[in-house]
């Protein structure tokens, strides 16, 4: 009401907005022919029918940002053109990676699994009582079909599950059991069935999974598909789910194009939880109300200052440890993130690997913040400083270029702070911004100094340490073949790596906390924090899930309105 | 409309001229003088985040804990050097591609003329994107490159117009029957005729530049350690100073960017108007 | 009043030569851009995997590095109409994304265009005839200070103001969320709804230099000789005013017109950002960021031809509008 009234002392306004109204009329009816995102009539005539009801229809907003070319196709094979986390409302994968407490729940999958003796064949009992979105029949097929599909289309498997000494197949035994068959043992496979949405094969198997633009996704989850345009994805809750019918009515994605936005959004009440973006200097004022929660959880992305180890200066560990030394994570946490991130392990592994972590290190006083043990340290190694107060050896300055994202002012901002500490260990360093393709493909090729950016692992202990693995990395100009832009290489951790790829879970346990030990000592990488969040809202909601993440499926598949 | 009065008398502009060289004056100052002006060092982040204007912090601080006020200062610096170096390197692009191609005819005009055109078709802003991210540095050096080599289209056809009326006149002509050769009539007989309307480009350029400057480093792209008036909007921005009520982190950028640009705006119409008046006053 | 064959030919034959440099500088333009999208995509998603990179390089018809295969593949599919397939939209052609995201552009920008320069135009004619008056005083210095401010910082205080505080509109997007549901009326309503800020603050932004432009051009038309001539001759002096002054002062704003609207494809970046809104400007600006070579030509080229365009139809409105061009 008091929008409306306002709106009518804006006559003027309203002048120039009746001109264009003409105008957009033409407009909106061509946009909406063109429109190639829109569902093809009769797609979902149930739900049209419900909101042609006028029932009330309870419906929860989240809000991210979805940019436009994330919407061009709802195929959970492809890593572009889509919005990832909408497949976590519409499909399942076998087991749920649960980044609060980095365990398995079983999803699509009946139980944990088990394995034969010889580590070489893990069988998987499915969830009976999952079916397909249009009332298809979920069997042991759809499970086989999706695999297969990653073996014929290489592009597709993205972590290389048919790869050497990986699956050699996968097989289907009657309609509710699925058998996975390796060449050599292969411990993590459960976790890297995670990252596989099950697809099915009666709408999959008809088209090519590489070019499928899916724009009607029929999947197993809590929630089904309706319909997509420029400012929301809207999904409606499946009556029919195994886990439970949603007691929402809507689940309303809200599009926005950058963090703020979504923030005011949230503050504003017009949203009532977020996947993870948040603008976070806007936290403190966001939970004044008290209704409003910001759950926490390390996640996978680990925030770091990536060292090319292979360049002058940062080939000596001395150099790197010093780096290690100068960064104070908790200030970086507590004024670059609003207290809201996770200080990062000197050792790598997320805390969400819970007590794969070698919890010692965060505490141990080697690797506390120590602007005056880094310039004992350099010059104890024979650094001296020269006339700009940077620190040389043998004529290497200890002067690098600091890379940081482009369009990222948070990023850019801790950069400053960063840099900043590193000129008070006689550490010179020229800030200079890239895209972040760019910032990659940088990583990816060796051509750096130093990078700020995030390193994003599989759920998987083993392969979040290999990163280390030399492996997975390249000479300078040859781009790495794994996560190691590092340019790290230590036959020691090599060959605990190898070790642990094989070895029984309480074997692997010990392996990586020596792992962690050393790569908090030989500091290839200045880790800095890891952030996992979900912002959410109570005022209209009330039962959140949080030993999940809290906007997750699977919590809110739970929330009641209040 | 009075029919009685034939011409309005043409304003003296001086009290502009002077208007706007006191506003730059100042902003010079305070970009000279910045470290002894700003109370608190660039880029200090010790302070509590969101305070609101008070003696100890005359515009606030900001979501890091900064001082406005200091980095305001410091923006100066930023924005002066950014407005002043490309606009130089715009006018002196335009004034060369615009007097040449106004001089010669044929294909020497016409060749400029088409790369001018060329180029006005490619949205400059997008470009100035493209480059910043092609640019190995995304330092101030290359923003003022950016900003400096991009900017001079209009101000070539301006200028090449103005050249093409100027070359009509009888005194080219004369230069040419008494030897001089085609860079020395360019030089010392065309260009001082062209100082007002160089002048007014040059104006319009540099104010130009600081805006393209501040849209560069809201768009994120931009040196982070540098702090200027764009980087402070920018941030303010990202970090939803409107949430907090932070019109001390939003209003007094835009402020400094306007009254600056103002600055030069009176200078350019300012001389303008004193050149027509004089012009004026010779003619009657 | 007659066109000359000669001026039309010459007019069209220039229009089809800077369409070509266009074309050949399109493809030169986005590859000077370092970073490799295959590259990128593979490492963000697959640990970096080589086959991977490779597999998707050979997609795009990356495989083959050398420029010169890369341009007679791009000219292969523009004589056919194709655009290409945009890297980030994949397999969406690159004409398909262009056109979803135009008309929003178009309805924003097109309206703020003509409405910047019907109110700059009424504006500086009304200050230009009675010079010195508060109304001319006020509107230079409102004028002078809106051309010293960053569009952006506008934007963001009118969000501020009427969309976050007095909630009276939007505070960005293109219409509500609800827009499926809602009747063909309702659609308009929301999208109208959304424009307003959109477009009031593009038009108060570029308002200011029409306002500028035709007031400076008015007043030195109205000094000109001919108009003393017109008086001697006893015209009327609305007459006068209209047929010659405003007549000669409008000829340059006209060529400023045109080249706006040649340049409304090409949407208003920041303005698109502020507002979060779905059009060509923010196309064209994540297509740089993610290295979308295809996407970003194809803006481009959209933008050039469109100039390229106008500008001719401009040409040859000319000779009607100011018959010495035909002479030239």
């Amino acid at each position: 009401m008091r929008t409306m009234r306002n709106i009518q002392k804006w006559k003027k306004t309203l002048a120039i907005g009746a001109v264009m109204a003409m105008t957009v009329a033409s407009l909106a009816a061509c946009s909406s022919q063109s429109k190639p995102n829109a569902p093809s009539s009769g797609s979902a005539p149930a739900s049209s029918a419900a909101a042609a009801a006028g029932g009330q229809t309870v419906s929860y907003r989240l809000g991210d940002i979805v940019n436009p070319e994330q919407t061009n196709n709802f195929n959970p094979f492809l890593k572009t053109g889509n919005y990832a986390p909408l497949f976590d409302y519409i499909y399942n994968s076998l087991y749920y990676f649960n980044p609060v407490k980095g365990e398995l729940i079983p999803r699509l999958a009946a139980d944990a699994g088990t394995w034969s003796g010889d580590g070489k064949s893990f069988t998987v009992k499915l969830n009976s009582q999952a079916k397909w979105q249009d009332g298809e029949a979920f069997t042991a097929n759809d499970v086989v079909y999706t695999f297969q599909a990653l073996k014929e289309h290489a592009a597709l498997d993205y972590y290389r599950l048919w790869g050497d000494n990986r699956l050699k197949d996968v097989k289907a035994a009657g309609d509710d059991t699925v058998t996975f068959e390796l060449s050599a043992p292969f411990p993590s496979l459960p976790n890297y069935l995670s990252t596989v949405y099950i697809v099915p094969e009666h709408l999959f198997s008809k088209e090519n999974p590489e070019t499928f633009l899916n724009k009607n996704p029929i999947g197993t989850g809590a929630f089904v598909f309706q319909s997509i345009n420029e400012s929301a994805i809207i999904l409606k809750a499946n009556a029919d789910y195994f886990g439970g019918a949603p007691k929402i009515g809507e689940l309303v994605i809200q599009r926005f194009k950058d963090s703020p936005g979504l923030t005011l959004a949230l503050q504003k009440g017009e949203i009532q939880g977020s996947t993870g973006t948040l603008a976070m200097p806007s936290l403190p004022k966001l939970l004044e109300n008290k209704d409003n929660k910001l759950q926490q959880y390390p996640g996978l992305s680990t925030y770091a200052v990536i060292i090319n180890n292979d360049k002058p200066g940062l080939k000596d560990p001395i150099v790197r440890k010093a780096i290690q030394l100068a960064i104070d994570k908790k200030e970086l946490v507590e004024k670059g993130e609003m207290g809201a991130a996770t200080i990062g392990n000197p050792g790598f592994l997320s805390q969400g690997f819970g007590d794969l972590v070698d919890q010692t290190l965060l505490d141990n006083p080697d690797y506390q913040t120590n602007i005056d043990k880094a310039n004992e340290l350099l010059t104890g190694a024979g650094y001296k400083k020269n006339g700009k107060g940077v620190y040389e050896k043998d004529g290497v300055e200890l002067s690098f270029v600091y890379y940081t994202a482009a369009n990222a002012p948070a990023q850019n901002k801790e950069a400053a702070m960063i840099t900043d500490w590193l000129s008070k260990v006689g550490i010179g360093t020229t800030i200079k911004m890239a895209t972040w393709p760019e910032l990659t493909s940088i990583a990816v090729a060796g051509n750096y100094d130093l990078i700020q950016n995030g390193i994003t692992v599989p759920p998987d202990p083993q392969a979040a340490l290999e990163v280390f693995h030399s492996k997975m990395t390249a000479p300078i100009g040859q781009n790495t073949p794994g996560l190691n832009w590092m340019r790290f290489r230590d036959d020691q951790i090599d060959a605990w790596l190898d070790q642990a790829s094989t070895a029984s879970a309480a074997d692997r346990a010990g392996l990586y906390k020596q792992i962690q030990d050393r790569i908090a000592e030989l500091a290839p990488v200045a880790v800095l924090y890891t952030s996992g969040k979900a912002p959410y809202s109570e005022t209209k909601f009330t039962g959140y899930d949080t030993t999940v993440p809290a906007t997750s499926a699977l919590s809110l598949s739970q929330v009641t309105p209040k | 409309m009075r029919n009685n009065r034939s011409k309005p008398r043409p304003r003296s502009g001086k009290a502009k001229l002077w208007a706007g060289a006191c506003i730059l004056l100042l902003f010079a100052a305070v970009s000279l003088a910045a470290a002894q002006i700003a109370p608190y060092p660039k880029n200090d982040i010790d302070f509590e985040p969101w305070l609101v204007p008070s003696a100890v912090h005359l515009l606030g601080t900001d979501s890091y804990g900064q001082d406005v006020f200091s980095q305001l200062v410091y923006g100066t610096r930023t924005s002066f050097l950014v407005g002043i170096l490309a606009g130089l390197i715009t006018t002196i692009i335009g004034v060369t591609v615009g007097v040449t191609a106004g001089f010669y005819r044929r294909w020497v005009s016409d060749a400029l003329m088409f790369l001018v055109d060329l180029l006005l078709i490619i949205p400059i802003m997008a470009l100035m994107i493209i480059l910043a991210s092609f640019l190995p540095s995304m330092g101030l050096t290359s923003i003022i490159l950016v900003i400096g080599l991009l900017s001079w289209l209009y101000m070539a056809r301006s200028i090449r117009s103005q050249t093409l009326s100027e070359r009509q006149r009888g005194y080219v002509e004369a230069a040419r029957v008494a030897g001089m050769s085609d860079g020395s009539i360019m030089r010392r007989e065309i260009l001082p005729n062209l100082y007002p309307i160089i002048l007014a480009n040059l104006v319009s350029v540099t104010t130009q530049a600081v805006l393209a400057e501040a849209g560069l480093s809201f768009l994120g792209i931009g040196d982070p350690k540098s702090v200027s008036w764009g980087t402070i909007l920018a941030l303010a921005h990202a970090n939803n100073a409107i949430m907090y009520d932070a019109w001390w982190w939003i209003v007094p950028p835009g402020l400094a960017t306007a009254l600056f640009c103002f600055g030069f705006i009176l200078i350019g119409n300012g001389s303008l108007e004193r050149f027509r008046y004089k012009r004026g006053a010779s003619q009657q | 009043m007659r066109i000359q064959p000669a001026y039309v030919a010459r007019r069209v034959a220039f229009a089809a030569a800077t369409l070509l440099a266009a074309i050949v500088m399109n493809f030169l333009l986005p590859r000077l851009i370092a970073g490799n999208p295959a590259e990128m995509i593979a490492s963000q998603t697959a640990l970096g995997s080589p086959e991977v990179a490779e597999a998707i390089k050979k997609q795009f018809g990356l495989e083959n590095d050398s420029l010169l295969y890369q341009f007679k593949q791009y000219l292969v599919q523009l004589a056919h109409g194709n655009l290409g397939i945009s890297y980030f939209n994949y397999p969406t052609p690159v004409s398909q994304v262009l056109l979803h995201a135009l008309p929003w552009t178009l309805g924003i920008v097109l309206i703020s265009t003509l409405l910047s320069y019907a109110a700059g135009w009424l504006v500086g004619i009304r200050g230009a005839l009675k010079p010195g008056t508060w109304f001319d005083n006020a509107a230079l210095a409102v004028s002078f200070f809106i051309n010293s401010v960053p569009y952006f910082w506008i934007g963001i205080l009118l969000i501020l103001l009427f969309g976050y505080k007095l909630d009276w509109f939007p505070m960005g997007q293109a219409f509500s969320v609800e827009y499926d549901s809602l009747s063909a009326a309702g659609k308009l309503r929301s999208i109208s709804y959304h424009a307003v800020l959109p477009i009031v603050s593009l038009a108060i932004a570029s308002l200011a230099s029409h306002i500028l432009v035709l007031r400076n051009n008015l007043s030195r038309a109205l000094t000109e000789d001919y108009m003393v001539l017109a008086r001697a001759k006893g015209l009327s002096s609305r007459r006068r005013t209209f047929q010659y002054g405003v007549r000669n002062a409008f000829l340059p704003s006209f060529t400023g017109f045109m080249l706006s609207l040649g340049h409304v494809v090409g949407g208003a970046i920041t303005m698109e950002i502020v507002f979060s809104y779905p059009g060509i400007g923010m196309l064209t600006y994540n297509a740089i960021l993610n290295h979308d070579y295809p996407l970003i030509q194809g803006a481009f080229l959209m933008i050039a031809a469109s100039i390229i365009a106008v500008n001719l139809l401009a040409d040859l409105i000319y000779p009607f509008i100011d018959p010495r061009v035909n002479l030239d």
